[in-house]
């Protein structure tokens, strides 16, 4: 046994912290080695001997004093506030009428009506979600089946190929800030084929059965194929993501 | 000591009584003042530290998280306060070298424990840090969780610092006794 281990193990005897394994083994090799024991005993000594160091009575006059300190004016909750808190706490303290209110909750709700009802005009096919900082715009169905996207922070364009009995998707997208696409198909009647990144500065691809995910940051192109294995006609369904959240979505039925 | 209770008279306090805030006070006074009076080793001293850490204690109160046990608070409180009044003074007599490779005879120790005012004295001679851990252990009876949270350091600094101290503690009572 090494000095460390000796001592840690001498120091947890004595405060009673050993497990049984580790006292049995301090205990054995205290039989094999006296100086080890007599070490052992003391500590056990000095611990034993500052635990009878007598606790001494605190002055009277302490308990007076201190709660003479902690006078009412010093509370723990009350302190003098500073002119800024002054200030702040009459502004928090002011209550405006419950009208106020009301007025204020139905200016929100025409603003959201408003809202809403233009994006359902701007949109078109594609459903924009959400917007994140950038501009939004009608993202056009095609009829050769390509769209295009430019919503928050990403743009770009999606198109499709069909041949052979496969369909393959090229993407061109840019998002200086990073987007999450999924690409949701149904697994019984297609198939993933292959990812091929043309170029892209950082591009990430999961694939799980019936889900196709890619993280992508700044410009970048790639194709995804996929084989039909059972009906000619299937959908793929399209979801951007800008920062987490879901900012917009296409449905496609391909070929 | 009730954890629990601690912490309801903490939120009591905090509510603007006042009367909790005293049976706190007088639950833990005598333990503040003797680790400050360990540490310190001045019984004026460890009063104007025991005052202090209270009030100090109810007018911060509001910082106090109620996840940790109330006295691991005050006492580290009162540990921090004891010890900048122990730096701010000349060092009185440093452990030098030459005592700690001092071959006295060490089979007197045992008969030498039995004095306690002896034992007194060799603990105001230990370290301040070193004399911390052993107050904090042996008279205040914390274990070594609730010493590293009061000195802010390891479990495994406090296994080490007790050992060393109890090491030094032999070597003082030995150096004095002689």
């Amino acid at each position: 046994m090494n000095d460390e281990k000796l001592f840690r193990l001498i120091q947890q005897e004595v405060d009673g912290t050993n497990t049984d394994r580790e006292s049995i083994t301090l205990h054995e090799y205290c039989s094999l080695h006296p100086e080890a024991r007599k070490l052992l005993d003391e500590h056990r000594a000095l611990a034993r001997a500052l635990e009878k160091i007598p606790a001494v009575n605190p002055p009277a006059r302490i308990r007076a004093e201190i709660i003479r300190g902690i006078h009412p004016g010093r509370s723990p909750l009350v302190r003098r506030p500073a002119v800024f808190s002054r200030v702040f706490s009459s502004v928090a303290a002011f209550r405006p009428p419950y009208i106020a209110y009301a007025a204020a909750a139905v200016v929100i709700i025409v603003a959201l009506v408003t809202f809403q009802s233009k994006y359902r005009d701007l949109v078109g096919n594609g459903r924009v979600i959400g917007t994140i900082g950038g501009a939004t715009t009608a993202p056009p169905l095609n009829p050769d089946q390509s769209f295009d996207v430019s919503v928050a922070g990403i743009s770009g364009t999606v198109q499709f190929e069909h041949d052979q009995g496969k369909t393959l998707v090229d993407l061109s997208l840019h998002s200086a800030t990073g987007c999450e696409v999924t690409i949701d198909y149904d697994p019984n009647a297609i198939q993933f084929d292959s990812f091929i990144p043309s170029n892209g500065d950082e591009t990430s691809l999961k694939t799980l059965p019936g889900q196709v995910t890619l993280t992508h940051r700044g410009d970048a192109s790639y194709r995804i194929a996929f084989t039909a294995t059972a009906t000619p006609r299937f959908p793929l369904a399209f979801q951007f993501f800008s920062a987490g959240n879901l900012v917009f979505e296409q449905s496609e039925h391909l070929p | 000591m009730n954890d629990r209770e601690d912490a309801t008279l903490v939120a009591d306090c905090l509510n603007g009584n006042r009367q909790s805030f005293e049976t706190l006070l007088d639950r833990y006074q005598k333990l503040v003042f003797n680790l400050a009076l360990r540490i310190v080793n001045d019984r004026d001293e460890a009063a104007d530290v025991t005052q202090t850490v209270f009030i100090k204690a109810y007018e911060n109160l509001h910082r106090f998280n109620p996840r940790y046990k109330f006295y691991s608070w005050i006492y580290r409180i009162a540990t921090n306060e004891s010890l900048n009044i122990v730096k701010a003074r000349k060092p009185v007599e440093a452990l030098s070298d030459e005592l700690e490779s001092s071959d006295l005879a060490p089979d007197a120790l045992l008969g030498i424990l039995e004095d306690s005012r002896l034992m007194e004295e060799a603990l105001g001679r230990l370290t301040p840090e070193n004399r911390a851990v052993v107050v904090l252990c042996h008279v205040n009876g914390l274990s070594y969780r609730e010493i590293g949270d009061v000195l802010e350091i390891s479990e495994k600094k406090v296994k080490s610092r007790l050992f060393s101290a109890r090491k030094q503690l032999k070597t003082l009572l030995l150096k004095l006794r002689s």
